[in-house]
């Protein structure tokens, strides 16, 4: 194998793959890019064997070849290097790399044939999102996915297809996020749920208003951008029924100027308790008033603001504040709309005027009196 | 000096074929594989050693499998019930060590170095490990032991089915010399045909091979083929497992019914329990807190159901009042029954949840095939 390219070159396409490669791995050969020279194309491929990653990048070409080195000190070594063109060769294992006039490295390879193949998916389905909108369904739900180890399926996102609306949801049971695009036909037969770094490496990886096409079977997604592939092992399902947490009535609805909303949770949450981030939230007639107390270091505050409340007598509530604030902050909108039963049960939060394709929903937090 | 490690690897036999063996009597003595359909072009995920005598392997097509071995039983793979006796099994490996790295649902390396488990007998702890997972979830398993992850892997094939061998810091010299390459890790087919048709066939002919040849030959490869010929590898077991939660269960011979006895076996159960939590370096109950408690009812048609709440404290009776919430008014024969206290997350301990975890177990109905 032998090539050359301009350092930025090299490095881009190196770096979109590094994503892949894990940590730590007990098995040597996942700390390796496997580079493929075919013609004027090098492909960089990683793989942690739940996810990989696949970067295709024009070179000029001078001999086919391919060679497994380490990740880390290829990426390393490439990321100091001057904006010169850098030259790559293998002979044997010994991958030779120069640049400018007497720059020279070495890094001993291993055979290609021992790295993991890139999984070739079995029949399914296939369909196509712009990155945009991709976007958009990671946005509204990617905060609310669970990394509990103990809750598998839901440390992923859960698509699905109900007629032409594509579905994106996720909850770690204390909050949800649910957001939908609309589709020309239906994408999925069934439920998906998707590692919410797939998504993530693929949104980096690709361009603004770029097509992704999307194919998915049993086990596996794979993305494919421009220059780029991204594939994940899925997790496996049941996602929980969801639907059945989200409230269908309510007893009240508080819609309230969202920046000014946000303003107040942020100068009340730096008084509150590190730990929980505890804030109340005391409502009465269109008065809401957000105070929080710190017991254990001292220390309080309160500010209240105008709101439109819809609903029966005076009402008290607790949040999580980082919770809540980072919710208002995923709505674009002027105004927000709070929809509540009680003070225990889920709380509706969504933009007034957007349309309807996204809410969130969030689990209040039992207030104690330490505020 | 660096004390001696003493490294274990559990190796489950025909793990899947072992649990739908052992879920089906009737399969017992016949060659039985688990693998997917050969009309899909499924392959095999593994095979009892009843079908290995025809020489069916796992990973080989399905369709092949069914050439050498007509009789041969195959059922359909059903992982989230691997997964579930995995856990089991991992929980029982936990009661000894937390210094564990699992490779798969059926494998793992322990760390046993300055264990006080049987003082310090790393040999005497895989044999208790070995026969509890026997006693208790009837499947059997291989254990190794060795100073270091590659000898403990190749002890722990040494004596299978159901066997334990220990490679002793003595043994290693004389044992590693007649040991062929192709059981060093990372040695697939295709370099064990390269390196036997240099003349390579066993550990002791790599040993006369300098480094730099080595590496000149094989690559990056090279170094570790240098240190594994000789019997030295200093690989740690990587564990990143945090204790998330701790329960006891119990499945009984003959489903039980009737509210006194299911009382009778919780009761029991939860003694267990608490010598278990006696031995947590860090008891995660909060007077006056909250602690999350969870019950497991698993009836005899094999529904699955956990119900879970959080109290103040802990005690016997707030387990009752969750069982008799779920057993309730349509008491049904009962196969299993476990409890549990899932450890707090010190972020959200009055956070509240949506109950999505129940009505998801409640839900899912295991299959079992007769």
């Amino acid at each position: 194998m032998k090539f050359e390219a301009p350092k930025s070159v090299i490095f881009e396409a190196l770096q979109s793959a590094s994503y892949a490669v894990p940590n730590k791995s007990t098995l040597q050969i996942l700390n390796n890019f496997l580079l493929r020279l075919e013609g004027n194309f090098l492909e960089i491929s990683a793989t942690d064997l739940d996810l990989g990653i696949r970067v295709r990048t024009e070179v000029t070409g001078h001999r086919d070849g391919s060679v497994v080195v380490n990740a880390r000190k290829l990426l390393d070594l490439v990321k100091v290097l001057p904006d010169t063109p850098v030259s790559l060769s293998v002979d044997d294992y010994l991958l030779r790399i120069s640049w400018g006039q007497k720059g020279k490295a070495s890094i001993t390879g291993f055979d290609a044939s021992d790295f993991p193949a890139f999984p070739e998916l079995g029949e399914g389905q296939a369909f196509s999102l712009n990155r945009t909108e991709l976007a958009f369904l990671a946005d509204k739900t990617n905060f609310a996915v669970s990394t509990d180890s103990t809750r598998l399926t839901l440390n992923g996102v859960y698509l699905e297809s109900r007629e032409n609306l594509l579905y994106c949801v996720a909850t770690d049971g204390h909050r949800m996020g649910r957001a939908f695009i609309e589709q020309e036909a239906q994408a999925l037969q069934k439920g998906i749920i998707v590692p919410p770094k797939a998504i993530s490496h693929v949104l980096r990886a690709v361009g603004d208003d770029s097509a992704i096409e999307i194919r998915v079977d049993d086990s596996h997604i794979l993305f494919s951008g421009e220059n780029i592939q991204v594939v994940s092992k899925l997790i496996e399902g049941p996602y929980p029924k969801y639907e059945s947490v989200i409230p269908l009535q309510f007893e009240r609805t508080i819609q309230a100027n969202r920046t000014e909303f946000g303003q107040v949770i942020k100068h009340v949450s730096a008084i509150a308790n590190q730990r929980t981030n505890q804030i109340r939230l005391a409502l009465e007639d269109g008065n809401l008033e957000i105070s929080a107390s710190d017991a254990n270091a001292g220390g309080e505050c309160r500010e209240s603001f105008a709101v439109t409340h819809q609903g029966n007598g005076p009402f008290v509530i607790g949040f999580n504040g980082k919770y809540l604030g980072e919710i208002l902050a995923m709505c674009p909108s002027e105004e927000i709309l709070m929809k509540l039963n009680s003070a225990v049960g889920a709380c509706v939060i969504e933009p007034v005027g957007e349309g309807l394709d996204f809410f969130f929903l969030l689990m209040p937090l039992r207030l104690v009196d330490d505020n | 000096m660096i004390p001696q490690r003493k490294i274990a690897h559990i190796d489950m036999d025909c793990f899947y074929a072992a649990i739908e063996i052992r879920d089906n009597p009737s399969l017992q003595g016949k060659p039985v594989a688990v693998g997917g359909d050969s009309s899909r072009r499924g392959v095999l995920c593994t095979c009892n050693y009843e079908a290995r005598k025809f020489g069916v392997h796992s990973a080989l097509p399905t369709s092949q499998a069914f050439k050498l071995c007509p009789q041969l039983i195959l059922m359909p793979v059903d992982m989230p019930r691997y997964k579930a006796e995995s856990m089991k099994i991992s929980e029982i490996i936990h009661r000894f060590t937390e210094r564990v790295e699992p490779l798969s649902l059926d494998e793992a390396y322990l760390d046993l170095t300055g264990s006080s488990h049987f003082q310090g007998s790393a040999t005497l702890t895989v044999q208790a490990i070995r026969k509890l997972i026997q006693d208790e979830l009837h499947l059997a398993a291989s254990g190794g032991v060795a100073p270091n992850k590659f000898l403990a892997k190749i002890a722990s094939d040494w004596k299978k089915p159901n066997g334990f061998f220990a490679i002793t810091p003595e043994m290693i010299p004389e044992f590693v010399k007649n040991l062929p390459v192709g059981k060093i890790p990372g040695v697939g087919k295709v370099m064990e045909s390269r390196l036997s048709a240099i003349g390579l066939k066993a550990c002791a002919d790599l040993q006369s091979f300098g480094r730099d040849n080595l590496v000149r030959k094989f690559g990056g490869m090279g170094f570790r083929l240098f240190d594994l010929c000789r019997g030295i590898d200093d690989e740690p077991v990587v564990t990143d497992w945090i204790r998330k939660s701790l329960s006891v269960e119990d499945t009984f011979a003959q489903d039980i019914q009737g509210a006194e006895l299911c009382l009778a076996e919780l009761s029991k159960i939860y003694q267990e329990f608490l010598r278990r939590l006696a031995r947590q370096e860090d008891n995660p109950v909060q007077i006056g807190g909250r602690n999350q408690l969870f019950v497991k009812i698993k009836y005899g048609d094999f529904r699955q159901t956990t119900i879970e709440r959080s109290f103040p404290s802990l005690d016997f009776t707030y387990f009752q009042d969750l069982f008799f919430e779920r057993y309730g008014t349509s008491p049904k024969p009962i196969r299993l029954l476990g409890l549990g206290l899932r450890w707090p997350d010190p972020l959200d301990s009055r956070q509240l949840r949506f109950d999505l975890d129940t009505r998801e177990t409640e839900d899912r109905v295991i299959e079992i095939t007769f």
